[in-house]
């Protein structure tokens, strides 16, 4: 892993977006969250992300929507899926839209960092 | 020839009376001059034969009575005439025999004329048939100028009498007619008939159906033509009209979106009226003699159907239809509505609408909303039309939303569980998320070199704050299930258990699932929630139905089976014959265990937990055969004496 990496992360729940990124803030990467997929598609943080941690649930743009639309603006990212929804289905099109993982909420946020790192190297 | 006076213009009527005045007046001065000079002179001629002058002019102008009175009257003359003039001598032979050739000639003259105004009368009377019809007559001589010219002559080309008569036929009319044709048929025939072109006095041409009869001589010699014709141009214009009007018709007919066509019911109609016997219902007849229904049907043949009719009914083209009938193409379904519209029909209707559904004898199944409507022309029931709109189509989507709908209501009861169990999940596993984050972060933070304690700090409040809010859905979720849920009772499993068969009926029929409840004759009450405990019968008959989906060897039975056990407790067990589960048959109990694609995995563990907490004990097991068994105890009820269970009951 490079030297402080930027993870951004989507999720419009408030506790575990703002829980997430203290987490990571304590293990010494640089974080960038976002409320929504839109807001993230609209930053320039975007430009320097190097892992994308998203919720597939959320209103407006869902996640799948978001692996979509970075797909066709070419994405240079991995993306790991959280979700409380951990269906087979939603799995399978997470993966044949390109996620390096999909793990189910609560996710152990140990756990989290150990595939991140297994995905940035 | 000559006219009569009536039906004369006025012009033509006040010639007439003044050449009668002048007749009469000449007939006076005559008869009187003869009078004189029969009276007078010494002459020894019969001068009074001279009198038949004066009867024949009298004759030319006057009718019958007026020729009688005037012979009448000459003979009277003459025999004054005599007496007067041979008074001395009244029996002198020879003035005797003058006189009496007179009188004789006076006679001959009256009669005579009588009998001339006679045939002239007929005559007349047959010129005014003439003049009644509209079809002109035209009566015309060897050199084609006209002699005779009728009224209807005159209306038609424009030319009165008088402008017509003694031209020719040819200068007047300008006619176009195939000459020679004509001369050839007059010559071996002595008539033609065929059609001709003519100019009217505007400069019109007219189309006439026209009949010439060769007028011959006593010798046989052709003397003129008389000719009757009739103008087509009207007939044609209104032939074209309703040709035209036909050809709509037609197009309408063909064009049309919806099937059509006509068919001839006489011979069906026939063959009922024949086989009912006097007497009888002719509705219920029908209905018991569906063969003779549809016998007659065969009877009936499609005079004309439109394109749209030829798809409806698969046919390759209109030929196929056409002689041919409805009844013989369809296996199902015919007779009764058949009979139905036929009963309709024979009560007086001339219109009926019914929505029929016919099954072709491959199998093809058609609705239609037929309208039959009876065309009143000829024999009874020679022309039906009938109209068909096909709503198969109309039908197949509104069976779908019934069934979408009705699913969807169904699915709404049987499904509450997954319902519940998302919306807790997503609710709690937010909060408890973040508990885990923050928890690891402060350790994190604590962990550093130089321990970040305000961080950690930070991360202890969330930690509280977001148990705060777990324990917040927790307690909304219980005050919901509390509202749901009635408080614990005694139970009867039996009609619960029927009841919750009742519910997944529609699943298991479409499954082609036969549900049978095994049990004791008696069984004792359990105590639980009532709701809950049927929530988890339902999820498990549900389960049941779906591990049994894909058989294809052997028939689909689930069996419901209830038996009391030792320490007071009641066991449900459902039992199926599917694919069983496998290894390790406990783990289906644990959250998000699911083999289904779009499923969450909460059922059964939900039901484990409602179990659990009405104090029993759930568990699955492979069955020896096929299929596996799963069942729960349930503590039985102090309260209420054991109930007389119903013994088996089998339901599809």
């Amino acid at each position: 892993m490079k030297q402080s990496p930027t993870i951004c992360i989507v999720d419009d729940d408030d506790d575990v977006r703002s829980s997430l990124e203290n987490y990571l803030r304590s293990v010494g990467v640089e974080v960038r969250s976002f409320v929504s997929a839109e807001d993230f598609l609209a930053s320039d943080d975007r430009l320097d992300a190097d892992c994308l941690i998203t919720d597939l649930h959320m209103p407006g743009m869902d996640g799948m929507t978001l692996q979509r639309e970075l797909n066709k603006l070419g994405r240079s990212f991995p993306v790991i899926v959280i979700t409380a929804f951990p269906t087979s289905a939603a799995q399978e099109q997470s993966a044949d839209l390109g996620a390096a993982a999909f793990l189910s909420k609560p996710v152990d946020p140990d756990m989290l960092l150990d595939r991140v790192e297994e995905i940035l190297q | 020839m000559h006219s009569t006076e009536r039906g004369r213009s006025g012009a033509e009527t006040s010639f007439f009376v003044r050449r009668k005045r002048l007749f009469q007046a000449a007939a006076l001065i005559i008869g009187a001059g003869i009078f004189a000079l029969d009276l007078l002179t010494p002459l020894q001629g019969a001068v009074a034969v001279l009198y038949i002058i004066v009867v024949l002019l009298i004759a030319q102008t006057g009718g019958r009575r007026a020729v009688v009175t005037s012979g009448v009257v000459c003979a009277v003359l003459a025999i004054i005439a005599y007496v007067a003039g041979h008074s001395d001598n009244l029996f002198d032979d020879g003035a005797q025999v003058r006189l009496a050739v007179s009188l004789i000639s006076i006679l001959a003259a009256t009669l005579l004329s009588i009998r001339d105004h006679s045939a002239r009368s007929t005559l007349a009377e047959q010129a005014r048939v003439l003049e009644l019809t509209h079809d002109t007559v035209i009566i015309r001589d060897s050199d084609n100028k006209i002699l005779y010219w009728n009224d209807g002559a005159e209306k038609l080309y424009g030319w009165t009498r008088h402008e017509a008569v003694g031209r020719t036929c040819q200068e007047l009319l300008q006619c176009q007619f195939p000459a020679e044709q004509v001369a050839l048929a007059l010559q071996s025939a002595g008539n033609w008939s065929g059609e001709l072109t003519r100019t009217r006095r505007d400069g019109t041409r007219i189309v006439l159906a026209s009949r010439w009869l060769l007028r011959r001589d006593p010798e046989g010699q052709g003397v003129g033509i008389i000719e009757t014709s009739a103008d087509l141009t009207e007939q044609r214009r209104a032939d074209a009209e309703r040709r035209l009007s036909e050809r709509r018709y037609s197009t309408i007919f063909h064009a049309a979106g919806f099937a059509a066509w006509e068919s001839d019911w006489s011979a069906t109609r026939r063959h009922i009226f024949d086989s009912v016997p006097a007497g009888a219902d002719l509705r219920s007849w029908m209905a018991a003699h569906p063969d003779v229904v549809r016998e007659a049907g065969t009877k009936s043949a499609i005079g004309d159907a439109n394109q749209a009719a030829v798809d409806l009914f698969g046919a390759s083209d209109r030929d196929e239809l056409i002689g041919s009938n409805v009844v013989a193409r369809y296996a199902i379904g015919v007779e009764q509505s058949f009979a139905e519209i036929l009963a309709d029909l024979a009560e007086g209707a001339d219109r009926v609408e019914k929505e029929v559904r016919w099954t072709t004898h491959e199998g093809r199944v058609l609705d239609v909303v037929l309208r039959v409507t009876l065309v009143p022309e000829g024999e009874p029931w020679s022309r039906v039309l009938v109209m068909a709109f096909d709503v198969t189509e109309r039908n197949e989507a509104r069976a779908k939303l019934e069934q979408a709908s009705a699913e969807l209501a169904h699915a709404a009861r049987v499904s509450t569980l997954g319902q519940l169990a998302a919306s807790i999940a997503h609710e709690v596993n937010q909060p408890l998320a973040a508990i885990i984050n923050y928890g690891k972060s402060g350790n994190r933070w604590l962990a550093r070199e130089v321990p970040d304690t305000g961080e950690a700090k930070n991360c202890f409040d969330h930690i509280v704050s977001n148990g705060n809010r777990a324990a917040d859905v927790i307690a909304r979720v219980r005050s919901l299930a509390r509202k749901t849920a009635p408080q614990v009772e005694p139970v009867a499993l039996p009609a619960l258990i029927d009841e919750a068969v009742a519910l997944v009926q529609r699943e298991a029929h479409a499954s082609h699932v036969a549900i049978t409840r095994l049990g004791e004759d008696t069984l004792p009450f359990v105590i639980g929630d009532r709701v809950q405990i049927q929530q988890v019968i339902v999820n498990l008959l549900m389960n049941a139905i779906q591990a049994m989906r894909d058989l294809e060897d052997r028939s689909r039975r689930l069996c419901v089976h209830l038996e009391t056990e030792a320490d007071a407790m009641v066991r449900v067990a459902v039992e199926d014959c599917g694919t069983g589960i496998g290894e390790n048959p406990m783990r289906i109990f644990e959250p998000f265990f699911t083999t289904k694609d779009d499923g969450m995995g909460m059922g059964l563990s939900i039901c484990k937990s409602i179990i659990e907490a009405q104090g029993g004990r759930i568990s699955a097991t492979d069955n020896p055969g096929h299929g596996a068994t799963i069942s729960f105890t349930l503590p039985v009820s102090t309260a209420e004496p054991p109930l007389a269970a119903e013994s088996v009951h089998t339901s599809v």
